[in-house]
């Protein structure tokens, strides 16, 4: 079994390239358009709506919230040799409702992605627990990683799937650091800063945010750029234990 | 000043108790509480504290479709722009109808367990106030976890 010490999983985190690394991109879509966008290795773009229940995609991925834009523009400066798929799924629903999610996780793993990002949050509900539980649960057996925006204050409900035990949590640092650490006693255990001066958005406009949507792409994958071999599991209690260790 | 939509009960009551205690640390006066109709598909104001809160208050009805506030509940992340007059998402019908120029804005959505109820906002109306960061990204995280509760015991009277 493929491993990886602490001090080599904190190393990889503050690296990147992204070459071997396929991240499906969970979110309103991308503007891609724009002409940063336009270097992207784009392998899919859906968009998968629910209409009276019943789940259909669709080719293209539009964005015409900005949001989905500006988490690809910051996965491609860090991951900039990755390749990307683009699952438009904020179109109908808060979080993207549990089904339509649950379409573009599956097929994020047909189509072979290792690296699932979702810079959003599903409402954590009874209704919805056994379906992302699922798919947590099998992304993580094949050992693909998942990546989502969580709580920035630990005070609010939580959401799916940043809840979920096996999931790379990532909440905005509140003192705005850039050096990733960890939240004790939260499960959105990582924290790095969530502000963003110049993220892509629509229109090719550049604007300044600040979110736990944008702290998450700077986790996205880093990990996984460098030690393609290990399993997401052994990566996060490595970095974890690193980063405690810093601490 | 405080204004009210519908919602006369003992938990609006301490909604807008809390809104003013967070106002302050959130470094604004204008704080608002949008409930979400999924029939409609729309985000209506239905409490707020601040001068601008009655200006609009029930009159006003923004399209799910469109806006930061929208966004907000649509990603269930909590989200801070401080250029809004830039911003290509920004709903300009708002500012037009309460005659007032929205600088920076902060929002987070109101979940329970039955899913998202709506979203709670602040404003900066004026050009030199100071920006919104990370640290009132908490505040209004922390607000919206003590409120959405008490909205959905609002919404059903209680």
């Amino acid at each position: 079994m493929a491993w990886l010490t602490p001090e080599q999983a904190v190393a990889a985190s503050r690296n990147g390239g992204g070459a071997g690394v396929r991240i499906a991109v969970l979110d309103t879509g991308a503007d891609l358009q724009n002409p940063v966008l336009a270097k992207a290795k784009i392998a899919d773009a859906y968009a998968i709506t629910s209409r009276s229940g019943v789940v259909q995609v669709a080719e293209g991925a539009e964005d015409t919230r900005g949001h989905g834009t500006a988490v690809l523009g910051m996965l491609l400066d860090r991951l900039p040799a990755a390749e990307f798929g683009i699952f438009n799924i904020l179109g109908t629903a808060a979080g993207g409702g549990a089904e339509v999610t649950l379409r573009a996780v599956q097929m994020a793993a047909e189509r072979g992605y290792n690296v699932v990002h979702c810079s959003f949050g599903a409402p954590a509900t009874g209704r919805d627990v056994m379906l992302y539980k699922g798919w947590v649960d099998a992304l993580y057996l094949r050992g693909i990683a998942v990546v989502a925006a969580g709580s920035n204050s630990g005070f609010c409900s939580p959401t799916w799937p940043a809840s979920f035990a096996s999931v790379f949590a990532v909440g905005a640092d509140p003192t705005e650091s850039e050096e990733l650490s960890v939240q004790s006693g939260s499960m959105t255990q990582f924290a790095i800063s969530g502000r963003v001066e110049n993220a892509l958005w629509l229109d090719g406009q550049r604007r300044r945010v600040i979110g736990s949507s944008f702290a998450a792409p700077k986790v996205t994958a880093r990990v996984r750029a460098a030690y393609p071999d290990v399993a997401p599991s052994v990566i996060k209690a490595a970095l974890l234990d690193g980063l405690r260790e810093k601490a | 000043m405080t204004a009210g939509a519908g919602l006369g009960t003992a938990a609006s009551g301490l909604i807008r108790e809390l809104m003013k205690r967070s106002a302050a640390r959130l470094g604004t006066r204008e704080v608002m509480v949008w409930r979400h109709d999924p029939d409609e598909d729309v985000l209506t104001p239905v409490l707020g504290i601040g001068e601008q809160a009655e200006k609009f208050i029930g009159k006003f009805r923004q399209p799910v479709s469109e806006g930061i506030i929208s966004l907000t509940l649509m990603s269930g992340q909590a989200s801070c722009h401080n250029d809004l007059q830039s911003h290509p998402d920004h709903s300009k019908k708002l500012d037009r109808e309460i005659g007032q120029t929205t600088y920076g804005m902060i929002a987070a959505p109101l979940m329970v367990q039955s899913g998202a109820i709506g979203v709670i906002s602040a404003v900066r109306l004026g050009a030199d106030e100071e920006e919104f960061s990370t640290a009132h990204l908490v505040e209004i995280e922390f607000l919206a976890g003590c409120i959405a509760p008490l909205l959905a015991l609002a919404m059903e009277g209680k």
